[in-house]
């Protein structure tokens, strides 16, 4: 089987100004796409005939996941290959955190879904780890990419880690599962919300681990500490920027 | 020619065991939406 795209771009992932447009019925809509969407995943995967995919243009976000599912992937020279899911406060689905994990290993694709990496076809692909030039000794910079992910959305980053730890040992079908449930629960932070706006032109991005309180919270100030320590203890942290 | 399927978002053909998928909404940079990814959970399942 061949998969390839018409077009200068291969795909741009998820249709963004769809979903935003959904609002609050965001974490419903997700859960309903992904649905379908990984379900074909899986079907792909497990199929016998070898797959081969060949992408041009930019590759962006979910459409990442459908490239490294490939038995062989073919990339043009033109090809950006970008996880966009931190930069707007989501987390990676169409099984990402099992095809791009195990097609690039943990510890690179911590880095691409962390970092939000935009890669291009170049060397860079081989290797495992980058490379820094150390400026003393011992030391070896690093404060671009700690800048990078104090912007990137705590929560987010906090969620990812767990279904990339974990996919070496579970099934495609267990973590895409992880994967919907995960960011259909992320889509209701205000992180996701300010993202998708973002896209929208109705608000600049202010990713910052902030937590959407659903729960109407109009009583008293005891009501309100209740609810935010239930979020947390939950699991939701709270920051402020 | 063998089987061929089109969709709003892509077109499968089929021939000499060779199966084709091709994302065709290039002027909207094949996005994947809700249309999308019922097509491809269809067109998989069948």
């Amino acid at each position: 089987m061949l998969i390839s795209a018409r077009g200068r771009l291969f795909s741009v992932g998820g249709d963004l100004a769809a979903l935003a447009s959904h609002g609050a019925a965001l974490p419903v809509t997700i859960k309903s796409w992904t649905a379908d969407l990984h379900a074909a995943i899986v079907r792909m995967v497990r199929m016998r005939a070898p797959v081969v995919i060949a992408v041009q243009g930019n590759v962006a976000g979910g459409s990442v996941s459908l490239m490294a599912a490939g038995d062989l992937v073919v990339i043009g020279k033109s090809a950006r290959i970008s996880s966009a899911f931190a930069k707007i406060g989501f987390t990676p689905d169409s099984g990402s955190t099992t095809t791009v994990t195990r097609r690039i290993g943990v510890a690179r694709a911590r880095r691409f879904f962390l970092l939000a990496e935009r890669w291009t076809p170049t060397p860079r692909w081989q290797r495992v780890g980058r490379l820094c030039r150390e400026r003393r000794r011992g030391r070896c910079g690093g404060r671009e990419d700690r800048a990078r992910t104090g912007f990137g959305p705590h929560r987010s980053l906090w969620r990812d880690q767990t279904p990339v730890l974990q996919t070496l040992n579970r099934s495609i079908e267990s973590q895409l599962e992880d994967e919907a449930q995960t960011l259909a629960a992320i889509s209701r932070t205000a992180d996701a919300q300010e993202g998708v706006k973002s896209l929208q032109g109705e608000a600049q991005t202010e990713i910052c681990g902030k937590i959407a309180l659903l729960i109407p919270v109009v009583g008293s100030r005891f009501s309100r500490n209740a609810a935010t320590r239930f979020l947390m203890v939950a699991g939701f942290e709270q920051h402020h920027c | 020619m063998g089987l061929a399927i089109a969709t709003t978002s892509f077109e499968c053909t089929i021939d000499g065991g060779l199966a084709h998928i091709v994302l065709n909404q290039p002027d909207r940079g094949n996005p994947i939406d809700g249309d999308s990814a019922a097509s491809s959970a269809f067109a998989w399942q069948n």
